[in-house]
């Protein structure tokens, strides 16, 4: 080395003790809660071991009318390390406690779900499916049903095809979680118990089933391993002081339109038939298939929320205008963004698929909790359906084989969408129809999909709030 | 201020990949004649790319995309077999890349491989992979539609097969944007902070290390039923070794403090960083490595598969921990994993790390540092479970040490 370092060597050692630094992403303060008032949160660092195991089988003396002649094994194995994560609220007085696992692997491993079936020859041809899917996001519920408790479970029994995740989802045929979510075991204990941690929570059980025609056994070695609470963030920030004393923020100012959802009611039709690539369709066991799942929405009880977020110089009139609640041009540098959400919904998918013998199954399964995206153009507010960046589920999900929603979904783009003038907010009712449709092929299986759905929600109220953040440069908006 | 160009791409369609034992291919010799498989990766429909002066290309949060690996076993007189596994996909990052103003689209970086089944690495794939290439300026100026469709044939060990493909990118055309890379993040930190050092002291140490050599094996075996069984590996047990060899190396270690009114000596600096109260970063280097694996899989029906394939050259890295600096090998492709069945590296590691060395800091600066490149632990994943073992020796001798001064940043 030369006695004077290189400039190139020194700006190398200077990106490396950046990139050494941690920026808390929790450094970001509300200064006026919304309805539900934060008060804190707690973070358990959790071991999972094992996995959950459903051996199943499909003839007449189980009870099936179809499918038949079925036998088929699904494992379910979740990520290794994850985070019990309580959220702690108040509620009209009342504290409220959200409590989840969420899996945060290290080395990337997600929660990951593998079938293999096997259709007897009686049944016209013999088949195999093989397949696989991992959840994105991979998260359970562990919110108890009574205050200040948390239920450590598996599946939540109420908990039907929904856009949450289900275990036991795959392209191939097979129970459903909510089969066999009454034969999983659960632990109850006080919030207040598990968020001082250093427990172990045993979820195994060997238990049989039997439901939706269909029987087996159910074998969990799940153990989890819940430790201490992590100390909080703030303790691993490594920000010399020097150049935390020169960060600036910016002060944002935030206003959400807050709606009920009135009614989500129509239909979204999914026809298909298996690849007509041998070599594709042969694994899963889709060559020749053909059928359709109809998606029958009957949503009375919901929740959107649009938000329009900009710098704090802005007045709450001109995010108003940005989210279409009353007149004026909308500023650049405010972003908009709005999400439909609802937890239960009566409708209820049914699925027909014949295989190449001519045999059919036929199957209709609940639905569950759902949401839509909302964006803003310039002059509109679009409504779209079945974004699969957005969540794990399946609505296309029943005990028959065939595609899954990712198949359906091309991933990026909504597969249903309506839009309506952005104009039509400043009314406290707003309808938006969802039609249209999209084809697709993914290997497995190609076919079309067909919507048409209505949306309607009522505004209840108008919240606004400011927000403290680090300023990096840059800014909102388009 | 750095500018990169945004594409939006549009892909449509899906890469197959089909492979079954070949006899022609000494398929016979590891018991995979009655193996056959297949991938299935559908990418993403709509992406952003954005890709820099350096040609860098990627954007966003790279979505947890997977491809569906699917191999049968139909050994007769026997139940037949299933593997069935999936491979996360880096899709946004690996779609493009920029080399010499071509800018090329394919899925060749991707590291598509038939993942914990027997069945292609993803060097096997590279050459059938589709791809296409065009002048970086061009898609400036027009949009594109680019067919990657077809069929092309591949070997992998012993096996033969096809991928086949019906992607087709639509790539609209390209605006230019202020880049948001990381180091323009970094830029704008010292536009905003006007108290750093102008001036800086350092300390520069030189190691050499003696030619890197040895293995480091990981022992597995099928995980208890039903674990195993959506690996087919109930009963299997094998053995994976990663055999390294390179030329001597070197260590470079840095530490930079603001200047005061004197310059420090060499001592003093050593000791604060000793203390750590200089930071201290680095680099190191192992020329010419090569890095082979050897992997046996016995199974309970008394089949046996043995293969052997180079790997990826890890990559040498200095590394800070609490107190501590590290030597680090770390991943460039999968090192325990050949086209025999058995756990991944990730299995194996959990980490990118495949062995580290390290010493504590106030070792900083003795003549000779003894030291041995390994992390042994047990693991336990998907399908399998095992131990991992084996040092190599790597011993630090201090060639160099300065102190360096210079204008800031």
């Amino acid at each position: 080395l030369s006695p004077a370092l290189p400039r190139g060597l020194l700006l190398l050692a200077l990106s490396a003790a950046l990139l050494a630094f941690h920026v808390p992403s929790a450094s970001a303060q509300t200064e006026a809660p919304g309805a539900g008032e934060f008060i804190g949160i707690t973070f358990l660092p959790t071991t999972v071991e094992g996995r959950l195991a459903v051996d199943f089988s499909a003839n007449p003396g189980t009870g099936c009318a179809a499918p038949c002649d079925l036998q088929g094994r699904v494992v379910w194995t979740p990520a290794r390390e994850a985070m019990v994560t309580i959220l702690e609220t108040r509620v009209r007085g009342r504290t409220e406690f959200e409590v989840s696992l969420d899996f945060e692997d290290s080395g990337g491993e997600r929660p990951a779900t593998a079938a293999e079936v096997t259709r007897a020859a009686s049944s016209g041809s013999p088949g195999h499916c093989q397949d696989a899917r991992v959840d994105r996001f991979g998260s359970l519920d562990f919110t108890g049903d009574t205050p200040g408790t948390a239920i450590a479970r598996l599946a939540a029994p109420q908990k039907t095809v929904s856009f949450g995740a289900d275990l036991l989802s795959t392209r191939c045929a097979g129970p459903l979680e909510s089969d066999i979510a009454a034969v999983l075991p659960t632990r109850t204990l006080p919030v207040d118990a598990l968020r001082r941690g250093a427990t172990t929570l045993d979820l195994s059980a060997n238990r049989p089933f039997a439901a939706g025609g269909m029987a087996g056994t159910v074998r969990s070695s799940i153990v989890l391993r819940v430790e201490r609470p992590e100390p909080p963030e703030e303790g691993s920030f490594e920000l010399p002081r020097e150049i935390l004393r020169a960060l600036k923020f910016n002060r944002l100012r935030i206003v959400d339109a807050i709606y009920d959802v009135e009614r989500l009611s129509g239909d979204l039709t999914t026809t298909f038939d298996g690849s007509t690539q041998p070599e594709l369709c042969g694994p899963v066991d889709s060559c020749g298939l053909r059928g359709s799942v109809k998606v029958t929405h009957a949503v009375t009880e919901g929740e959107a929320i649009l938000s329009a977020i900009g710098p704090a110089r802005l007045t709450r009139r001109q995010l108003g205008a940005a989210l279409g609640l009353n007149g004026g041009r909308p500023s650049g540098a405010i972003a908009t963004s709005g999400i439909v959400t609802w937890e239960e919904d009566p409708g209820r998918v049914a699925s027909t698929v014949t295989d190449p013998g001519g045999r059919a199954c036929a199957d209709t399964a609940g639905l569950g909790s759902g949401m839509i995206d909302l964006t803003f153009s310039r002059s509109r507010i679009s409504a779209g359906y079945g974004l699969t960046g957005l969540f794990d589920g399946d609505p296309l999900r029943s005990r028959c084989a065939g595609p899954g929603f990712t198949d359906a979904s091309d991933g990026s783009n909504p597969v249903a969408r309506g839009s309506v003038p952005r104009r039509a907010l400043r009314k406290r009712r707003l309808t938006i129809p969802l039609n249209g449709g999209s084809v697709f092929s993914s290997g497995s299986y190609s076919g079309k999909v067909q919507a048409g759905l209505t949306l309607t929600m009522r505004r209840v109220r108008v919240e606004h709030s400011t927000l403290r953040v680090p300023s990096f440069g840059g800014g909102f908006g388009r | 201020v750095d500018t990169a160009l945004e594409l939006r791409v549009r892909t449509s369609g899906v890469i197959g990949v089909v492979w079954h034992g070949d006899p022609a291919r000494g398929c016979a010799a590891s018991a995979m004649c009655d193996v056959e498989g297949s991938i299935t990766f559908r990418p993403a429909s709509e992406i952003q790319l954005e890709i820099g002066s350096d040609g860098s290309s990627g954007f966003g949060i790279p979505e947890p995309d997977v491809a569906v690996v699917r191999v049968r076993r139909t050994t007769p007189g026997l139940p037949a077999q299933g593997c069935t596994d999936v491979v996360p996909m880096d899709f946004e990052t690996h779609l493009a890349d920029v080399t010499d103003g071509q800018l090329t689209f394919g899925f060749a970086g991707l590291g598509l491989s038939s993942g914990r089944c027997a069945g292609p690495r993803p060097n096997d794939l590279v050459a059938a992979l589709p791809r296409s290439a065009m002048p970086a300026r061009d898609v400036a100026r027009v949009a594109r539609d680019i067919d990657l469709s077809g069929r092309s044939a591949f070997v992998a060990g012993p096996f033969s097969g096809t991928v086949i493909s019906d992607v087709k990118i639509h790539v609209d055309r390209a605006r230019r944007v202020r880049s948001d890379s990381s180091s323009t993040i970094f830029e704008n930190f010292f536009e905003i902070e006007s108290g750093l050092p102008r001036r800086v002291v350092g300390l520069a140490l030189t190691y050499r290390t003696q030619p890197l050599g040895g293995s480091i094996v990981s022992e597995f075996a099928g995980l208890h039923s039903p674990a195993c069984q959506v690996f087919d590996a109930c009963g299997a047990r094998g053995r994976s070794s990663l055999e390294l060899k390179s030329r001597a190396g070197e260590v470079f270690l840095f530490g930079l403090a603001r200047r005061g009114k004197r310059r420090p000596s060499l001592a003093s600096l050593l000791r604060r960083a000793r203390r750590n109260r200089l930071p201290l970063f680095g680099f190191a280097n192992f020329p010419n490595m090569t890095a082979r694996v050897s992997e046996q899989v016995t199974f309970p029906d008394g089949r046996s598969c043995a293969d052997s394939v180079f790997a990826d050259v890890p990559d040498a890295a200095v590394r800070r921990g609490r107190g501590r600096l590290a030597i680090v090998l770390t991943s460039a492709g999968d090192t325990v994993r050949t086209h025999c069945p058995g756990p991944s590296e990730d299995d194996a590691t959990h980490t990118d790390v495949l062995a580290r060395a390290s010493f504590d800091l106030r070792e900083v600066g003795r003549p000779s540092l003894p030291l041995g490149l390994g992390t042994p632990r047990t693991f336990s994943a998907r399908g399998f479970s095992g131990t991992r073992r084996g040092t190599l020796p790597l011993e630090l001798k201090l060639l160099d040490a300065q102190v360096i001064t210079g204008r800031g940043f």
